[in-house]
């Protein structure tokens, strides 16, 4: 017997969301195969906890904030057992961004590529660049399309931080889009990776 | 919220405002100052381009495995009925409401309850019963409350907390019982 109709939302959920679950989950990950992992124990704790679930707030909201908890504490228990990866970042890489690289007259032929062409795996691997925190906040503002006060109460962080980070984020991303820019946007080495 | 060209608004006011996160009045001020300013024209230019690039930024497809897996999770939890149970004869669908154990089981123990209830008040029968049961009230309060929620828009009073209280009161009559 289905309570209520709640097997009908928690399959629709699945049916509709699974993708979008995944894909959140792979931007915060970078890593197919993690995202798998991550997006399967998020709905296995969405499922023991169903009886929990105030409905009175967006489902979504409610699964990224158990997607992203998990996420957390794998990361953690990653950290607790470092290992060493090839793609490392390198030292300096996160150095602060430099007014230089705001300079309109500096920034604008740039953009000009981002708005006329297809610049999507750039970003890609732009945005892979930026920390978990960014990565979370951007995902969910820019791709889920959620106000700051979702993203508030899914990352448990006050509203004037959302904002903060949505700003530094964004500039970091173009920051890297540039810096990558400048050597993979050049005529006929439009995917090759710096 | 004045920045880095003298009067110009900080970057921050300018990804809420293409986020529709500004109050009224910052909204107002900062749609202003864009107007007379092409270098915030550009920041924001930026911030929408990024956003765009972002959007656009290819990941992989849901793996068809991963797909399988939370479909099954679904159907265990709540799995669909047997084949069997299906009444081939194709009773309808409020019938075999009735007959379910949702309507059934309250229905059998506010009997239970309306029984006990007329017994007590007519003593002679009680004496027929060979061996008297003696049901716990919590039980039989319980049977209540679960029939009562059962019901659209059940009042709180129909739940008895103190049903020693209430029944010694007198309070109960038969009408009350559903």
């Amino acid at each position: 017997m289905r309570p209520n109709g709640q097997g009908d939302l928690f399959e629709d959920f699945v049916r509709d969301y699974g993708e979008r679950a995944f894909h959140f989950a792979y931007r915060l990950c970078g890593s197919a195969d993690e995202a798998k992992d991550l997006v399967q124990d998020a709905y296995c704790r969405v499922l023991s906890n169903w009886e929990d679930y105030d409905r009175s707030r967006p489902l979504n909201s409610w699964f990224f904030t158990i997607l992203k908890r998990l996420f957390l504490d794998a990361r953690r228990h990653r950290d607790a057992c470092p290992t060493v990866s090839l793609d490392e970042k390198t030292e300096g890489a996160d150095e602060p961004l430099t007014y230089a690289d705001l300079l309109p007259g500096e920034e604008e032929p740039l953009l000009e590529r981002l708005e006329r062409e297809e610049s999507g795996d750039l970003a890609r691997r732009a945005f892979d660049r930026l920390s978990v925190e960014q990565r979370a906040v951007l995902t969910l503002c820019d791709v889920e399309g959620l106000g700051y006060e979702a993203i508030s109460e899914v990352l448990g962080i006050p509203l004037g931080t959302v904002r903060s980070r949505v700003s530094r984020a964004r500039r970091d991303l173009r920051r890297y889009i540039y810096r990558m820019g400048r050597v993979s946007l050049t005529p006929g080495r439009a995917h090759e990776r710096p | 919220m004045s920045g880095r060209n003298g009067g110009c608004p900080l970057p921050e006011a300018w990804s809420a405002y293409v986020d529709r996160e500004t109050a009224p009045g910052e909204s107002l001020a900062l749609r202003a100052h864009l107007e007379s300013c092409p270098v915030c024209r550009l920041e924001v230019r930026a911030i929408q381009a990024g956003r765009k690039a972002l959007r656009a930024a290819p990941v992989p497809a849901m793996p068809d495995d991963l797909r399988r897996t939370l479909e099954g999770m679904a159907a265990r939890r709540y799995p669909a009925p047997p084949a069997a149970s299906a009444a081939p004869w194709g009773l309808p669908a409020w019938v075999r409401f009735l007959l379910s154990p949702a309507v059934l089981a309250p229905a059998a123990a506010s009997a239970l309850l309306a029984a006990l209830w007329l017994g007590r008040r007519e003593p002679p029968r009680l004496e027929l019963a060979a061996e008297p049961v003696e049901l716990p009230m919590e039980l039989v309060v319980s049977a209540h409350n679960r029939y009562a929620l059962t019901l659209p828009l059940a009042p709180a009073d129909e739940l008895f907390s103190e049903p020693s209280a209430q029944l010694a009161g007198g309070s109960m009559e038969a009408g009350d019982v559903h």
